[in-house]
This record gives structure tokens, sequence and C-alpha cells, in this order.
């Protein structure tokens, strides 16, 4: 083999490894020196019809419809329950609602430091740019960083579809 | 020719001719050199890729597909009728005995076409039979680990056969393979982000494209030529595909892929004479052909009217067609003839 084509061989081998090299730098130098210290309030129900279970009034988590009222669409929901999310552990206790109660929280979708929860793309899968597995989860994305929430869902369904974020909670 | 060697066969036969008159060799001895030549198995004996097929060559290869259609076939319309353990050995095991039976038979130059059919059983059936065998066993197939575990596993193995048998049909399974890993590889690394941006796709495609192109050429001057036109083929209509959708669509295209991308088709039909590739003319043409007709429905059919742009197009199209005509008449029909 002459030296142009073990050159062309090289770089036929060392183009995908560095894309590959690249995209992991891409994802975890920003983890290196970017992190957050705000953790947010979020629900996830059993139904569609829990979307309307907690809302924020006056920076305080308050209740909505009453799951089992007599709006037919509601009854569908039997349980949701509120979470507290530790974004630098990654992690997610759930809460009574008078405890959600205690936390001052601030509904704007980007928080205070820059950052957001973002659902993933439906779209730029593979092959062909198609269906994305990434619709299925939720992340948490801001300054370069971007990574997969460990959400508490409930085993059923379109799970990803019943997740609700309340708020930032503020200091 | 062979280790050592810098001599063409004319070279050679006319230097074993001044020898033989010189009597500083024997019949005896070129006859004894030449027939260990022929029982030796050689590490690189590669009998199947590297030359014209014939008719029942072609006929093992079609067997060898046949086969694995038949398997695949079986599983799926028995699925709910069979047990675990037989759907493993039907697929995964039938691959394993495919293998070894190749690996065997590729030892003897003489069985060595039969011997890629059973490789090509084996190449075919081994994922189906990695699929059978995880489903089996619990694992969520949807999964992007095992998306990628999968194509890692058989990227791994069939690199390892590549070189311990020296075929090149193992060759090009290592690259089928391995592209199917550095596709799902990079969408598990993606599994974190937050959006997996079609763009993505194009650049890895890009990537995957211009790799192929020089692995092509890599192995175009090797006893690996005849793999050089499929990964010519596929490499330029990766690339330029690539490049043109990541030109975009007016309001939102990308101005440096589209103002780049005629400099590069042309680059490529111009690297089709230096490449000798028919692949890099045809997908150059289309591609030129195709961007011809993109720019005049994005920035001319509205100004200059529908009508006018077909006309500039359908004139651009003529241009281009004699191009190609001529560029192939001249370089490749040429060459034909002067061989």
């Amino acid at each position: 083999m002459v030296n142009q084509q073990k050159v062309a061989l090289l770089i036929a081998l060392a183009a995908p490894t560095l894309l590959v090299v690249l995209v992991l730098g891409s994802i975890f130098i920003p983890q290196l020196f970017v992190s957050s210290k705000v953790g947010f309030l979020y629900f996830t129900g059993d139904d569609y019809s829990c979307s309307g279970q907690y809302v924020v009034e006056n920076k305080k988590v308050a209740k909505g419809v009453d799951p089992f009222g007599d709006n037919t669409s509601s009854s569908y929901c039997k349980k949701a329950d509120i979470y507290l999310h530790d974004s630098d552990k990654n992690e997610s206790v759930k809460l009574s609602f008078e405890q959600a109660g205690q936390y001052v929280l601030d509904s704007n979708l980007k928080s205070k430091d820059g950052f957001e929860v973002v659902r993933g793309s439906s779209s730029g899968g593979f092959p062909f740019g198609g269906y994305s597995d990434n619709y299925k989860n939720y992340y948490f994305k801001g300054k370069g960083l971007s990574k997969k929430l460990n959400v508490n869902y409930y085993d059923s369904g379109y799970r990803v579809d019943y997740f609700n974020f309340l708020g930032w909670v503020e200091e | 020719m062979g280790r050592g060697i810098n001599m063409t066969k004319e070279e050679l036969l006319s230097k074993v001719e001044e020898l033989s008159a010189n009597r500083e060799i024997t019949h005896d001895e070129l006859f004894v050199a030449y027939e260990k030549g022929q029982t030796n198995t050689p590490k690189t004996h590669d009998t199947v890729l590297t030359k014209k097929l014939t008719i029942s060559e072609i006929l093992y290869y079609l067997g060898g597909a046949i086969v694995f259609i038949g398997i695949a076939v079986l599983v799926f319309q028995n699925w709910d009728t069979l047990s675990s353990i037989t759907k493993v050995l039907i697929t995964l095991g039938s691959a394993i005995a495919s293998y070894i039976i190749g690996a065997m038979l590729a030892r003897n130059i003489k069985t060595d076409p039969v011997a890629h059919s059973f490789l090509l059983i084996s190449a075919l059936t081994a994922p189906v039979g990695l699929f059978v065998t995880f489903h089996v066993s619990g694992v969520e197939l949807g999964s992007q680990v095992i998306q990628t575990l999968i194509p890692g596993i058989l990227l791994i193995t069939y690199l390892v056969s590549f070189f311990a048998l020296r075929k090149s049909l193992l060759l090009l399974f290592c690259i089928i393979f391995g592209t199917w890993f550095y596709f799902s590889l990079t969408s598990l690394l993606l599994d974190n982000q937050a959006s997996l941006s079609t763009k993505f796709l194009e650049y890895r495609s890009l990537i995957a494209g211009l790799s192929y192109i020089l692995l092509g050429y890599s192995f175009s001057l090797g006893s690996r030529r005849p793999l050089s036109g499929f990964l010519y083929a596929f490499g330029v209509l990766a690339f330029l595909g690539s490049i043109f959708a990541l030109g975009g669509w007016s309001p939102s295209q990308n101005i440096f892929w589209e103002l780049i991308f005629p400099f590069i088709v042309f680059g490529v039909i111009y690297l089709s004479i230096y490449l000798k590739s028919k692949s890099f003319l045809v997908f150059g043409t289309i591609y030129l052909m195709a961007y011809v007709l993109k720019i005049t429905a994005e920035y001319f059919s509205g100004s200059l009217g529908w009508p006018i742009a077909l006309m500039l197009a359908g004139f651009g199209l003529i241009g281009i067609g004699y191009l190609s005509f001529y560029i192939n008449s001249k370089y490749f029909k040429a060459t034909l003839v002067s061989a």
C-alpha cells in the first residue's frame, strides 16, 4: 500500500473516531464546569387529566381540579404526586402537598441561573431522521449543559406525557 | 507481486528465460517452486472477491442468501409456537454453525468459494440471532444500549475473523457492522442530550461517506480492490446527500453549504476521472442536476416566473448531461478500449 493510501486509510478510520470523541467531549466537559444548585418541583400523575391537579398561585403550590369530582375528564386521574428534584444530584424526593406548600416557587420556565427543563426532540433519530428516543425523556438544559433527568413516573403508558413542571425553588 | 519482489510478471518471465539460457536454473527447480506455491495455503488467499464471479460462485452466494431468508421466515412465521431455546438455536445457532463451517472450508483454496457462502449466511443471520437471544433473555430491544451492543459484538467478532482468515467478505461486513455501530454509538451518547438535531444525522452521514470514499481509495490498488466500487458508490451517495441536505431549503437554508455544494460536486466529477470511478460520475451528475432544480425552484421561480425557471433548469440539465456523457466517453470508455 503506497503512502497516499495509508494516509487515506488513517483518515478514514480517524474521522468517525474523532466525531465520537468530540461528541463525548461536548457532553461531559460542560458537566465538569457547569452545575446548578437550583431545584424544582414537579408532579406526575397516572393520566393526562392529572395535569390540572396542582398549580402555582402566588408562588406557592395550590390544588387544582378535584380528581374525584363530577368533572368527567378529571375522573380518570386517580393519583398525582409532587416531587422535589435536586438538580445537582439528579434525584427526586416525594413530597406531601403540605410539604410542597412550604416552598416559594418561580414558575418561569427558565430559572434565574439560566436553566430549563425541556422535553427531548421527537425527530432526528436514526435512521433517516425519524422518531427519536429522546422524546421519551425530559432534560435539564442550560449553559452548554444538557443531561437526562431521573424523573419519577408511574409505570404506565405514555408516562412522560404525565410530567408537569411546577416551578423553580427560590432560596 | 510477492514479498520483496518488485517485478512485473513479464519482467520475471524474462529473467527466468535469461537464467535458463545461462543454465543457472533447471526445469525441476522451476516446477518445484510452482507446485509449492499451489499447495501451500497462503495466508491471504481470497479467491472469490478478487476475480470475476463464475456462475457457480453466483449460485453459492444466492444459495447462502436464500438459506438466510428461509431461517428468518421460519422463525417469524413460527414465533409463537417455537420455544425460546429453539428460537436461539435456529438463529444464533445457525450463525455460529455457518461461521465454523465457513472458517474450516476457508483453509483450503479449493473450497474457498463454498466457504464464502457459509460466511455470508453467518454474517446475515448473526444480527437476527443476537436480537432473538436478547429478546428471549427479557432485555428491551428498543433500548439504545442494546442497539449499540449488538453491532459492537458483531464488529469485534468480524474484525477478529478478518485478521484471522483475511477474507474480503469479512472485511465488507466489518465495514457494514462498523457503520451500524458508529451511528448507534453516537445516538447512544446523545441519548443524554435534550435534542437530537436532524443536522447531527447529516453530519454523521457526511463523515461516514467521507470515510467510505477514503477506504475505497486505500483499497483501490491492493488485493481488496473489489471493495472499492461498493465503498465509492455508497460513500459518494452519503457524502453528497449529506451536504445537499445541510444546504436546507429557503427560507431556512444554510448559505455556506448551498454555496459550497456546486464546487464539491464538480470536485467529485473531476475525481471520477482520477479515481476511475463511474459512481462518482453518475452520482455527481445526479446531484448536480438536483441542485440546479433546487436553486431554480428556490430563488428564480418567484422572480423569473415558473415557466422561465423551468426552461433555465432544463437547459442546465442538458448541459450537465452532456458534460457527463463527454467525460464518460473520453475517460471511461477510452480506458476500456485501451485495456
